[in-house]
């Protein structure tokens, strides 16, 4: 019975993941743009340059592609057109087209009898969503009702960010609609998921206490440890005022510790509250080594899972800036800074996390708990 | 300066409050970091990124797995799990990488332009290093929630040594339901920190047919949802594989 149901779920699931495939590859009559569709194309290497970093000399081959394009939408629909691409073999900042890829067409015009156009970008509209609905299919099938919770929980969080960012760009400082947006979230999260009791109560002044302290620290580190150079931080708006990308650094900071606080600080404050009703009258060392013990278990992954997820999406800005003959040092002080400093302030948090909720968690549980 | 002393916090904090496992992370995050500098030297020498980042994803998973998490019937069933994980996962990153012209460096990133003094000369296929993005970002995210897993459902069966296997297996999942809810709002969160101005600059400059067309979206917005979904995958099979390893290891002892 269970077996036939889950199976009976995946095959849903595998139906819906096609329908929003060929619904997204099909989607082109919603666009005001016109799309069009790689049907055939020529390609020919029309210059090679030497790229140089100082110890290696590399050879990039620059590419000029022939595009015959079919059009998906609009008055032409159905028309061949004449396009060009051009890339180089690393695609650094150009994209080699591919047969059956959808791409915008611009400035069409009528030249010979022949219809050419210019390509406007490619229509990547299927892959993004296809992957949302991947995931959110996933977390419904391996999650039940939890994926609900969590999907749910994703949403809105997002729509919040959402109006923090609207607020920011209206002239309201990041940091402190970020701060009580935070809190707000925190509270949320920790009653949705683990219901309206104690333990959720603790759970959330223990992660608000961490999270600021971290903020704390960080910002003291960052006030008195000399001047940040945002020029390197991925994707900051130019121009940019310093105090106002600093506001930036300091959010990020922010929400980059808040789940790991909050999953540190739930296991903690479950552990201390097992102990409490297993244990007949344990006493506050008892309490301390077994919080040690499994504070011990957490930090180990959560400390490697902050890492990779932190630089891993630096690796290929690593590479070309070594490429370029960018030296090390001077890519580790700038360019990583960022992702560096968001790892170690998460770590930081998640450390702290672990003496922080056992004391409040103790303190409660032998205060009250015990009469 | 600055990561200087955060270094330094970091370790003391850790030496303060963690015991011996505590220390021996930071040795584990030590050598995760350099044997992603060698791995990033050898990939700036020449050598195939795919190839390169599937090999040091490997030694990286031993290393936590075995020297931080001290081995054992835990760690294989983690190492078998993420394994499985990893082979479902590599058709489906390489489909999605390859189709979406996610790689490379999007025009969101001022910084970095051919007359900054990043060249697009380099030889090598940014394609493949965005391959082999993913893939790191995926390790981190199974390593953390298999184990988690696996030695909340080896408690289970030490403390409770009457379940049979079907009701281990149904305890388990519930554990580890919840489990995959605080993992992907770890990442989540985290995720949401680093492409903070990346959604202010959408929100002040773009349209919405142009986010949910351009490169920096397919670019960070796949690779986040990959991790979310080897995520989920790697949640069944380190629940079951452990369910049946786990029981059989206390029945036999």
């Amino acid at each position: 019975m269970n077996k036939k149901l889950l199976i009976i779920h995946i095959l849903i699931f595998i139906v819906i993941l096609l329908a929003t495939y060929f619904f997204m590859e099909n989607n082109s009559f919603l666009y005001e743009k016109n799309i069009g569709e790689v049907v055939s194309m020529k390609e020919s290497a029309y210059r090679t340059v030497t790229g140089d970093d100082g110890r290696h000399t590399y050879d990039e081959k620059y590419v000029k592609q022939y595009l015959k394009v079919k059009l998906l939408n609009g008055k032409e629909k159905g028309k061949i057109l004449l396009a060009e691409n051009e890339y180089e073999k690393s695609e650094v900042y150009t994209a080699r087209l591919r047969l059956k890829d959808k791409i915008f067409v611009e400035n069409i015009s009528l030249k010979n009898g022949e219809l050419h156009g210019l390509i406007g970008g490619i229509k990547r509209d299927t892959f993004v969503v296809l992957a949302l609905v991947f995931l959110f299919g996933m977390f419904l099938l391996t999650g039940g009702k939890h994926g609900i919770l969590t999907i749910f929980s994703l949403v809105l969080n997002m729509a919040a960010f959402y109006g923090v960012l609207i607020l920011y760009l209206k002239g309201v400082n990041l940091l402190f609609t970020m701060i009580p947006m935070s809190i707000f979230f925190t509270a949320m999260l920790l009653f949705f998921m683990y219901g309206k009791n104690m333990r959720s109560c603790l759970s959330f002044i223990a992660t608000v206490v961490t999270v600021l302290i971290t903020l704390i620290i960080s910002s003291a580190v960052i006030y008195f440890g000399g001047k940040v150079d945002y020029d390197f931080m991925d994707y900051l708006i130019m121009p940019y005022s310093q105090r106002d990308a600093g506001f930036i650094f300091m959010s990020e900071i922010l929400v980059g510790c808040l789940g790991a606080v909050m999953d540190v600080v739930v296991t903690m404050v479950m552990t201390v509250d097992q102990i409490s009703e297993t244990a007949k009258s344990p006493g506050r060392k008892e309490f301390i080594a077994s919080c040690r013990e499994v504070g011990d278990d957490l930090v180990g992954t959560m400390i490697t899972l902050m890492f990779f997820t932190n630089v891993a999406a630096g690796i290929p800005n690593l590479i070309l800036s070594l490429r370029n003959g960018i030296g090390f040092r001077t890519i580790l002080k700038y360019n990583s800074f960022f992702e560096l400093s968001r790892f170690l302030t998460g770590s930081i948090s998640i450390v702290l996390a672990i003496p922080i909720s056992a004391a409040i968690a103790i303190y409660y549980y032998r205060r009250f708990a015990s009469k | 300066m600055i990561l200087i002393i955060l270094t330094g916090i970091l370790i003391a904090s850790i030496l303060l409050i963690c015991g011996e496992k505590g220390a021996k992370s930071i040795i584990t995050t030590a050598m995760n970091g350099g044997l992603l500098l060698a791995a990033i030297f050898l990939i700036y020498n020449g050598a195939s990124p795919i190839f390169i980042t599937l090999i040091s994803c490997m030694i990286i998973s031993l290393i936590t797995l075995y020297y931080q998490n001290e081995g054992g019937i835990k760690a294989h069933i983690a190492l078998i799990s993420i394994v499985a994980v990893f082979i479902v996962m590599i058709p489906i990153i390489y489909w999605f990488a390859l189709n979406s012209h996610g790689q490379g460096f999007p025009p969101e990133e001022y910084e970095v332009t051919d007359s900054n003094g990043y060249t697009r000369n380099i030889a090598i296929s940014m394609l493949t290093l965005q391959i082999s993005t993913m893939i790191i970002a995926l390790v981190g995210v199974l390593l953390d929630t298999s184990v988690a897993i696996i030695s909340s459902v080896f408690e289970i069966s030490a403390n409770n040594k009457g379940l049979t296997l079907p009701q281990l297996m149904k305890s388990s999942f519930v554990v580890s339901k919840s489990i995959l809810a605080t993992s992907i709002h770890t990442i989540f969160y985290i995720y949401i920190a680093e492409y903070l101005t990346l959604f202010i600059q959408y929100i002040s400059e773009y349209s919405f047919v142009t986010v949910l067309n351009s490169k920096s979206l397919a670019k960070e917005l796949i690779s986040v949802s990959l991790s979310g979904i080897g995520c989920c995958l790697v949640v069944p099979a380190a629940t079951i594989l452990a369910a049946i390893f786990i029981k059989k290891k206390h029945i036999s002892t």
